[in-house]
């Protein structure tokens, strides 16, 4: 068991993405042939910088950080989302990603067609999607509304149902994005314990969040990304403690100018 | 590729039956949009050209069928292919899957269509009396598997490059109408004196595939293997070329969405 723990899940290597932004999107010839002649008109951007961590099994990572520090792009890298532009991320397991919950679906379908399709994007195959159909209708509480297209779902309806088919999936390696604001206070409350009973089984779990108290609360290790660079890793105490404290150095210094 | 694809085969399934409820569930006809699209026009055209004069070859209806059909899944093959990509940029954003599956759910609802339409051509053979051939059925499934071929090998190339250049959807559909008219369709090479068009005809690809579709249902043509196994080997390589480059390349959409 012993052995097992010590499992390297997810290893990431001077990893770094470039995204080109565009001030116009070149689709088209004539943006093609005006970017040409305009070559400033588009920059690269670096989201992430040189980033280097190792994550073993059963460790829960909150990565926190404002906004447009990499946060996300960091979890799409390790779904296997985005293509790195230089460095690697080395996955050992089975990823399960809580990324944009409920976008995923395809509007025109029902929720029960939309179990199913949702299903098989995380790797589930139909037979067992049907063993688990009704634990997952129960667990979102939407048990009156799977014939209904998901179109005419509440936003919060469909991130129930994206959550709730996400958990029922087996996986190793889960990844979290701002997913405990979503929902109601009882449907929090039931995707929480559902979280700790991932930790529970050794799953590793990387928690992306604005929320620093949940981060005190669950995790047994911190992420704080600035834009693009990892500025601390380590104890969630010490990067809470530098996190604030770099917050309030900024607002100090907007309040000075 | 051949391993992951066998292991997610509820995935294709799940997908293409959402691409075709998607595309008729909101219709009144529905389906049966698969049979008046092309028969309609069948209809328009039969009537020019028998009004204009004697039908130019003996069966010209089932020659004139058989010609809009595949046409249709050739047409068909080539805008849903290479829509694949860009019409599941959702999910594609979402969750880490085998991208070919995308690409080969799009084709099979052309596949789909080309099914149902067998049925009106045979039905139509029948009450000509044509006489039909279990050898011409193989033949006209080689051709069909052999345009197919073609259809998943230019899809690897088209589906990617549509994402850079949104331009290419356009173009396509220029070059597909433009091609239904060099391509003998309703008119007949031989009998309809084109200055200068026949040699050209005699190379259009798409005009010999009908051909030879029309030869495994007894019409106008001679059955040719060495001309379809030609084309079939020239496929695969397209296709072993389009996988390399699709494989490659598919991994670096994700952000141009």
């Amino acid at each position: 068991m012993n052995s097992q723990e010590n499992k390297t899940m997810i290893e990431v290597e001077n990893l770094s993405k470039t995204f080109w932004i565009a001030e116009d999107k070149k689709e088209t010839l004539k943006s093609y042939v005006l970017s040409i002649l305009n070559q400033n008109k588009s920059k690269m951007f670096n989201v992430l910088t040189d980033v280097n961590f190792s994550i073993k099994q059963g460790e829960f990572v909150g990565i926190i950080g404002r906004n447009g520090s990499g946060k996300s792009t960091l979890l799409k890298l390790i779904a296997d989302i985005y293509a790195p532009t230089s460095g690697r991320v080395k996955v050992n397991g089975r990823i399960i990603p809580f990324l944009e919950l409920g976008v995923g679906f395809n509007p025109e379908l029902s929720g029960e067609e939309n179990i199913y399709l949702n299903g098989t994007l995380l790797g589930m195959t139909n037979a067992h999607i049907k063993q688990k159909y009704d634990e997952i209708v129960e667990y979102s509480g939407l048990e009156g509304f799977m014939k209904t297209p998901v179109k005419n779902y509440s936003s919060g309806m469909k991130v129930r149902l994206g959550f709730s088919i996400a958990i029922q999936t087996d996986g190793d390696i889960y990844l979290l994005d701002e997913i405990m604001s979503v929902g109601d206070a009882e449907f929090r409350k039931k995707s929480l314990a559902s979280i700790l009973e991932l930790i529970e089984k050794k799953k590793t779990i990387l928690y992306v969040t604005h929320s620093l108290a949940s981060i005190s609360k669950y995790c047994t290790r911190c992420l704080w990304l600035n834009r693009g660079i990892v500025k601390f890793d380590g104890s969630p105490d010490k990067a809470l403690t530098r996190y604030e404290d770099a917050l309030k150095n900024i607002e100090e210094l907007k309040a000075s100018k | 590729m051949q391993k992951s694809v066998i292991s997610k085969r509820d995935l294709l399934i799940n997908l293409v039956k959402a691409n075709f409820k998607m595309r008729y569930q909101n219709s009144v006809l529905g389906i049966l949009w698969v049979l008046i699209k092309p028969y309609a026009t069948f209809l328009v055209l039969y009537y020019i050209r028998v009004n204009a004069g004697k039908a130019p070859i003996e069966n010209y209806g089932l020659y004139l069928l058989i010609g809009i059909v595949f046409y249709g899944f050739i047409s068909e093959m080539i805008t849903f292919g290479q829509m694949a990509l860009l019409d599941k940029s959702n999910i594609i954003l979402k969750v880490s899957f085998p991208k070919e599956i995308a690409l080969l759910s799009s084709l099979a609802n052309a596949v789909i269509n080309l099914l149902i339409n067998t049925i009106l051509i045979l039905i139509l053979a029948f009450t000509a009396g044509v006489q039909i051939t279990p050898i011409g059925i193989l033949y006209f499934i080689l051709v069909s598997i052999t345009a197919f071929v073609w259809g998943l090998g230019i899809s690897f190339f088209t589906s990617v490059f549509t994402i850079r250049f949104r331009d290419l959807k356009n173009i396509m559909e220029l070059a597909l109408f433009l091609f239904y008219w060099a391509t003998p369709i309703f008119f007949v090479a031989e009998k309809d004196s084109l200055a200068g068009g026949s040699s050209f005809m005699a190379l259009n690809p798409v005009g010999i595939l009908i051909n030879q579709v029309r030869a495994g249902f007894n019409i106008y043509s001679s059955i040719e293997y060495s001309t379809i196994l030609i084309y079939l080997v020239l496929g695969l390589i397209v296709c072993y070329l389009g996988s390399k480059f699709f494989n490659r390349q598919v991994k670096k959409i994700a952000e141009y969405f």
